[in-house]
Order: structure tokens, then C-alpha cells, then sequence
């Protein structure tokens, strides 16, 4: 969390992160739905092959006023493929929480666990280890997906805890829950999981 | 420009410093006739100059998108990012009404978007300068986090937040 002191906001970041096509620009879309829009900007979109990320999304949302401080939250996610990489390191940086947009198809867990690790070592080497790190199980609902309790242990952090939630982005379920989540674990400095 | 509404809670000298460095770019932006100047640092943060517009602060990735650089993201943010300890990078990209011209020298990168392609070599020149002489600190502060944010002041907003 920053002060940008020209407008006393409260500036947190929070980055949607993960594998193409995990469900992060749904994310997006569904809190660009549930939040009205006076208080959040319109979400950018940069994607210009389908529906995938190309670059990032980019949304901010402005929570209110307290102590004379605006706090707004700008949410970023990344493109997922392996070629944006440098992108993806570029959108992480300055992150003060993470959701990890885990495909829960069986078939992707491999690809999921690549770009976890990935993560981790980008969270390392900028210094981010004290961000918290949500994994959200999206597409629940598919008939081949990982149950949560398969899925939890798989996606391991060294030293630390990995808060999860079950979701179903495209109909919208947990999509509020992670968004609150992810918030809550950031303010208490993932002390909560 | 109103310095003071910018910088409302700075100390004097800290002000004057930034005075300072906001001229030193200012300067620059019309010595080269630009119409976008930009410096960001490597935690992401930019301070915006565009034509007469007072500058704007924000996160790296909206200045590129509100200097109409979005396009062009992906080479600039691969420029800047850089490896780790290297030193100035130069880049420069000739775009269909002129150039950008970017100097990245970590944790720094100075940008400039121009018109007239015979101002290239002032334009290294000025931004060699700004990265030696530039105070952008002052100018990108990144504070400490002396403020917080109670988890109960959190959960109030939060609730508030929905539509219904
Ligand atoms: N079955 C299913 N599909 C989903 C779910 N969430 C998102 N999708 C779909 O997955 C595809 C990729 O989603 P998108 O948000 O663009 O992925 P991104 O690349 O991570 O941004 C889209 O067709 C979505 O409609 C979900 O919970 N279940
Ligand atoms: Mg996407």
C-alpha cells in the first residue's frame, strides 16, 4: 500500500494471476458487474486474439473515503500465455496481493503448476514474499475438474499458508469472495488465511 | 503550475527539490518540441507530461495507455524491465508522425515522444541529461507505509462497495 500524497489515495495493487484462459479476465468482468460504476473505472481491455489477455486487464476500484484517504484498488491481470512472460513480470511488480486463477480442469494441472512456480520465483526475486497469494479454483463446475480438496495441497508457498476459494467465474460464484478476500488478507498482512 | 497542490504535504525542501525536477523535464519537454514526456520508475509508478497538461501520476502501464503508447506496451516494458544491474539502455521506435525516444536506466526509464525526426540526437542528448542531473525521486516518491488500514475500516467499505 502507497499514498500517492498529489490526490491522497491509498493506492493497492492487486494482480489476477495465472495460465491462459483460466478465467481472469471473467474475473474482471463479473466485478466490473457487481460493483456499481461510480465507484470504479471501466475495465481496459487489451486483448485482440479472442478472448485471450493479451498484455493485461486493468480496472480501479475506489472504496470510499476514510481518514481523509481515498483507498483504490487497481486490479491487473496478466497474459497467460508463455511468451509474455517479461509482461507478466512487469504487471507483477509493486503487487500487495496476488489471486492465483487456477484452471481446475485435471487435464491443466501441469500447466497451472508451471506458471505457480513461476510466480514464486518472480515473488522472490522482487521482493514480494510477504504478498499474500490466493488461489482461486475456477471452473468448478466443470465435469472433469479437481475437487478443492485435491487441489489445495498441490500449490505450495514455502513458509507459508495458501488461503483458497472454489469458484465458478463465468456464473459468477466467488468471484465477490475472492475480491473481498484477497483485500482483508492484504490489510491484516496475511496474517489471516 | 500549482507546485503546492501537487505537493501539498511536502517540506520545504523536498518541494523545492522537486520544483526543481519537474522544470528540469519541463524544460526538456519544449526544448525538443514533444508532446509526451514520461519517467517512471522501476516500482511501476509514472508521472505523465503531456503537452500543456499538468503532470499526472499514475501506475506505468495507464501513463503508456493515456499517452496513446498502448500499442507499443509490450517493446517498452520489455525495454525497461531489462536485466537486472545492466546499465542505460537507448531505445528508439519511429512511429508514423514521429518518434519515441526512451533512455531506460534502472530504477529509471525517461521517455519522449516527438515529431520532428531531426531532433534525434538532441533528444539523447536531453535525456542523458535528465538521467544524470533529473532528481526523480523527488518526484516518484515511494513513501513508507506509515498509514494502515484497519481490517475493520476494510470490511465497512467492503460492505458498501456492491451493487446491491
Ligand atoms: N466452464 C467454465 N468456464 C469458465 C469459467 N470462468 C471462465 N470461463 C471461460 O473460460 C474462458 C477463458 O476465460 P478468460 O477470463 O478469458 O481467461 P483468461 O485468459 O484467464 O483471462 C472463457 O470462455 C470463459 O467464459 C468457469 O467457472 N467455468
Ligand atoms: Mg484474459
Amino acid at each position: 500500500m502507497r499514498i500517492r500524497w498529489a490526490t491522497k489515495d491509498l493506492l493497492i495493487k492487486i494482480v489476477y494471476y495465472g495460465p491462459p484462459l483460466a478465467g481472469k479476465t471473467t474475473n474482471l468482468q463479473k466485478l466490473q458487474e457487481l460493483i456499481p460504476s461510480s465507484r470504479r473505472s471501466d475495465l481496459v481491455s487489451l486483448d485482440t486474439e479472442g478472448d485471450r489477455t493479451l498484455f493485461f486487464d486493468l480496472m480501479e476500484v475506489s472504496l470510499g473515503k476514510i481518514g481523509g484517504l481515498t483507498p483504490r484498488v487497481s486490479v491487473y491481470t496478466v497474459p497467460g500465455q508463455p511468451r509474455y512472460k517479461r509482461v507478466r513480470e512487469v504487471v507483477l511488480r509493486g503487487a500487495d496481493g496476488i489471486v492465483f486463477v487456477a484452471d481446475s480442469a485435471a487435464d491443466r494441472l501441469r500447466e497451472n503448476l508451471a506458471i505457480w512456480y513461476e510466480m514464486l520465483n518472480y515473488m522472490k526475486a522482487m521482493r514480494l514474499c510477504d504478498s499474500p497469494v490466493l488461489l482461486q479454483m475456477n471452473k468448478q463446475d466443470l465435469p472433469n475438474s479437481l475437487r478443492p480438496s485435491q487441489m489445495q495441497g498441490l500449490f505450495k508457498r514455502p513458509g507459508k499458508e495458501v488461503p483458497s476459494i472454489a469458484a465458478e467465474a463465468f456464473q459468477g460464484k466467488g468471484v465477490k469472495e475472492t475480491f473481498s478476500q484477497i483485500l482483508s488478507l492484504v490489510v491484516s498482512g496475511g496474517r489471516k488465511s | 503550475m500549482d507546485y503546492k497542490n501537487l505537493f501539498g504535504h511536502a517540506t520545504d525542501n523536498t518541494a523545492s527539490k522537486r520544483e526543481k525536477a519537474l522544470s528540469l523535464i519541463e524544460d526538456a519537454l519544449r526544448d525538443l518540441g514533444a508532446s509526451v514526456m514520461l519517467v517512471a520508475s522501476q516500482n511501476g509508478e509514472a508521472l505523465l507530461f503531456a503537452g500543456d497538461e499538468e503532470p499526472r501520476q499514475m501506475g506505468l502501464l495507464a501513463a503508456l495507455g493515456a499517452a496513446g503508447l498502448s500499442a507499443l506496451q509490450e517493446v517498452i516494458m520489455t525495454a525497461f524491465s531489462g536485466v537486472e544491474g545492466e546499465e542505460e539502455q537507448l531505445m528508439t521506435l519511429e512511429v508514423s508522425d514521429g518518434l519515441i525516444v526512451l533512455l531506460s536506466s534502472p530504477p529509471v526509464m525517461f521517455l519522449a515522444v516527438f515529431r520532428d525526426k531531426s531532433r534525434l540526437g538532441l533528444a539523447r542528448l536531453l535525456l542523458k541529461r535528465l538521467v544524470s542531473k533529473c532528481d526523480w525521486d523527488a518526484l516518484l516518491p515511494n513513501e513508507a507505509d506509515h498509514v494502515s488500514l484497519e481490517e475493520k475500516q476494510l470490511q465497512h467499505l467492503l460492505e458498501g462497495l456492491w451493487e446491491n
